[in-house]
């Protein structure tokens, strides 16, 4: 089932980690300390990061290491944050990006 | 700013096999090595491993891909090598100067590193395929899924296609079966699997069906939940979709494992001369028999010089990590030509076989280029890279165990049909019953009269291909016992599904055996018994979770 993996056969059982609070789009979600965002949108099954300024088109996590630019969001305000290789911090603001920023009133 | 200059013997870029082996044997010498990675871990493809790798006992066979990493980077501290993470090469020059992006606690600064002997082992990256709505969330690449499900631990969706059958499309695809996903189904335009068979009989004994000849036509989906199904076609002999011919696949992630291209464009900025070959993955930077470019002192291992697989990277970055040692003066040059020797002789045992011939080929001209471009004479220290004879290899074999006695008691069976670069069971048999020798890519023969069915090599096969056979179990029933790596492990005396070689339900069974020892390194080994009739085709278990 998407989402966390909690019994694995070669990783064992899932250790229970930290958690931290994020805030997603002004909701209030709970990660793990440490993990990347990308991973903490996915277990609560996000998988939408921006929509591209032209033509509105969505995008989500595509190599998942950093290199395509795909999962970029607005993280504490800051656009074009890469969320596949971003750690969570507790209290972390992270909107979905449209456009440059979240409300896309961004030029090309 | 001020960027200070820090002068070192040797700088690695990149962290993969090949990068830390390099850095390794240099530092065996006596070099000062630093290594740099973009990553917060170090083992560069490695870390995302989680399957026994194949290849030989030289290359850590038989070890999961995560460990060997592991090993890797705890010998590397051990010397000494100073390992930079979270560090990206930003610049590379000619005069071997190396710019360098640092990013610490989310503050980012600039190195600049300055070296007598570079190495570049950046690896390759993935290669998209593009087709209606491949913009969707989730479509990804096979290695996304393959981080997110094994490093990340969060599994991506329920239902799965994959595109492409190579190796990593089958590996990844097995993988993400482990972590509880549906793999609807492989799909690939070549008319046969691109990757090992052992590999692919794996996912095929799940039941997944793989379409050949099939492309994939479009995405379906749409902007608020991103991908909801996948439309694929049979193509004609011109990899044209046949119209008429379109399926419906209902899936929420497509996963593409469309091959690797190499990193080469740090080489390419160095100077160092690159050339097309399709078969190595793309542009590729020329190097000589030690893995030394076309400038001086700049050396390309791993898949930046070739997608192959970590057992080849880990001998290129050997090689080079040794020649640099001995051009520094570290290491005698007569010391340093033997051990050159034996790594050329195993890395070219290597690329034998069907599905090293032709990178071989490749790597052969590769060298060959160098030498007209840099003018040099090609000077035969040792033997040139030449294909050496094979043994003719069975290429089809009935799938019937006929030939084992109804008295006889447990025998091993191997279905490893294929020439593949891989020898764990030769080295797992304690009774010399499994022989392989050289080259390595020999097809594994078992001599029954040795064999005494103690099972020991069917957990170290990474191809899962060893079952171990008992007809000599009640006068009409039959034993048969395989590895089983996945989450619910069933218990002796539980009645389950038997399924054959395609998944498909052949009869009920009984577990009669479950083995899960420490050195099987989490792959228990499950025997079930079945009416005689069966046990040519049962090879696989069906629970219902
Ligand atoms: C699914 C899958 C299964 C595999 N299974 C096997 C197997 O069973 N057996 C086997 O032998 N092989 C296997 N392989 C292949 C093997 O993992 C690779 O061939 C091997 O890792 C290549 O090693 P490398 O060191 O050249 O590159 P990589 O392992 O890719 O390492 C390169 C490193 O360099 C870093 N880097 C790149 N550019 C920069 C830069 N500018 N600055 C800093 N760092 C940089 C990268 O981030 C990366 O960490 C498998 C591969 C995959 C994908
Ligand atoms: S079952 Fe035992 S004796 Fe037979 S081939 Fe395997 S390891 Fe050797
Ligand atoms: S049978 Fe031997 S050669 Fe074949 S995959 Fe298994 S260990 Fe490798
Ligand atoms: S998914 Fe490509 S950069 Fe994050």
């Amino acid at each position: 089932m998407a989402g966390r993996i909690d019994r694995h056969p070669i990783l064992g059982k899932r250790k229970a980690k930290e958690e931290v609070e994020i805030i997603f789009n002004g909701k209030k979600i709970k990660a793990e300390k440490g993990e990347m965002i990308a991973a903490a949108l996915q277990a609560k099954g996000i998988r939408i990061h921006r929509y591209t300024i032209k033509n509105k088109e969505p995008r989500g996590v595509f190599c998942g290491i950093g290199q395509c630019t795909d999962c970029a969001m607005e993280v504490n305000g800051q656009p074009n944050v890469r969320t596949c290789v971003t750690p969570v911090e507790a209290g972390m603001v992270i909107n979905t990006q449209y456009g440059l920023n979240r409300d896309g009133d961004n030029i090309d | 700013m001020v960027i200070i200059l820090i002068k070192m013997d040797m700088v690695v870029i990149g962290a993969g096999p090949a990068g830390l082996s390099s850095a390794i044997e240099a530092a065996k010498e006596g070099v000062d090595v630093l290594l740099v990675d973009e990553n917060i871990k170090a083992g560069g493809q490695l870390f995302k491993q989680i399957h026994k790798f194949f290849g030989s006992s030289d290359h850590r066979a038989g070890v999961r891909g995560i460990d060997i990493g592991k090993e890797l980077i705890n010998e590397s501290r051990k010397l000494g090598v100073n390992i930079w993470l979270n560090s990206i090469v930003i610049g590379l020059f000619d005069d071997k100067l190396v710019l360098i992006k640092q990013n610490k606690d989310g503050r980012e600064s600039l190195k600049r590193v300055q070296a007598d002997k570079i190495i570049i082992a950046t690896g390759a990256s993935e290669k998209v395929i593009n087709f209606t709505n491949w913009t969707l969330p989730g479509v990804m690449g096979a290695g996304a899924a393959q981080t997110m499900i094994n490093v990340h631990r969060v599994l991506p969706g329920d239902r799965f296609l994959m595109v492409g059958t190579g190796n990593v499309g089958l590996i990844v695809s097995y993988q993400l079966i482990q972590a509880g996903a549906e793999v609807v189904g492989l799909i690939d335009a070549a008319k046969e699997v691109g990757g090992y068979g052992v590999h692919a009989a794996k996912i095929a004994r799940k039941g997944v069906p793989f379409y050949l000849n099939h492309t994939i036509i479009k995405a379906e989906g749409n902007n608020k939940d991103g991908v909801t199904g996948a439309v694929i076609a049979e193509v004609d002999n011109n990899w044209q979709p046949i119209s008429g011919s379109e399926k419906e696949l209902k899936v929420d992630v497509i996963t593409l494992a469309a091959g690797l291209k190499p990193l080469s464009e740090l080489a390419n900025m160095a100077g160092c001369k690159r050339t097309y070959i399709s078969e190595l993955g793309g542009w590729v930077p020329l190097h000589n028999e030690n893995m030394e470019s076309t400038v001086s002192g700049i050396y390309v291992v791993g898949d930046v010089t070739g997608v192959e697989e970590a057992n080849t990277a880990l001998e290129e970055g050997r090689l080079a990590g040794i020649d640099a040692a001995e051009k520094l003066g570290k290491i005698a040059v007569k010391e340093s030509n033997k051990k050159k020797k034996s790594i050329t002789k195993r890395v070219k045992n290597l690329r034998l076989g069907p599905f090293g011939e032709n990178r071989l080929k490749a790597k052969e001209k590769l060298i060959k280029e160098y030498y007209e471009v840099t003018g040099k004479d090609y000077r035969e220290n040792y033997d040139s890279v030449q294909a050496i004879e094979q043994k003719a290899a069975e290429k089809t074999r009935s799938m019937s165990v006929d030939h084992i006695d109804k008295t006889q008691g447990p025998v091993a069976v191997i279905e490893c049909h294929q020439e593949i670069p891989c020898n764990p069971c030769e080295l797992a048999c304690k009774f010399g019953a499994i022989e392989i020798g050289e080259p390595i890519t020999n097809v594994p023969i078992l001599n029954e009269e040795k064999c005494t069915g103690c099972g020991l090599c069917l957990p170290q096969c990474p191809g899962l291909a060893i079952f171990l056979i008992d007809k000599s179990y009640s006068p009409d029933k039959s034993t048969v016992a395989f590895p089983y790596e996945y989450k619910h492990i069933p218990k002796k005396g539980d009645m389950v599904d038997a399924v054959d070689r395609q998944g498909n339900y052949l009869c009920k069974a009984e577990v009669v055996k479950v083995l899960q020892l420490e050195k099987f390194d989490k792959t228990p080994i499950v025997t079930i018994s079945v009416l005689d009739k069966y046990i040519d085709d049962a090879r696989n278990i069906k629970i219902s979770d």
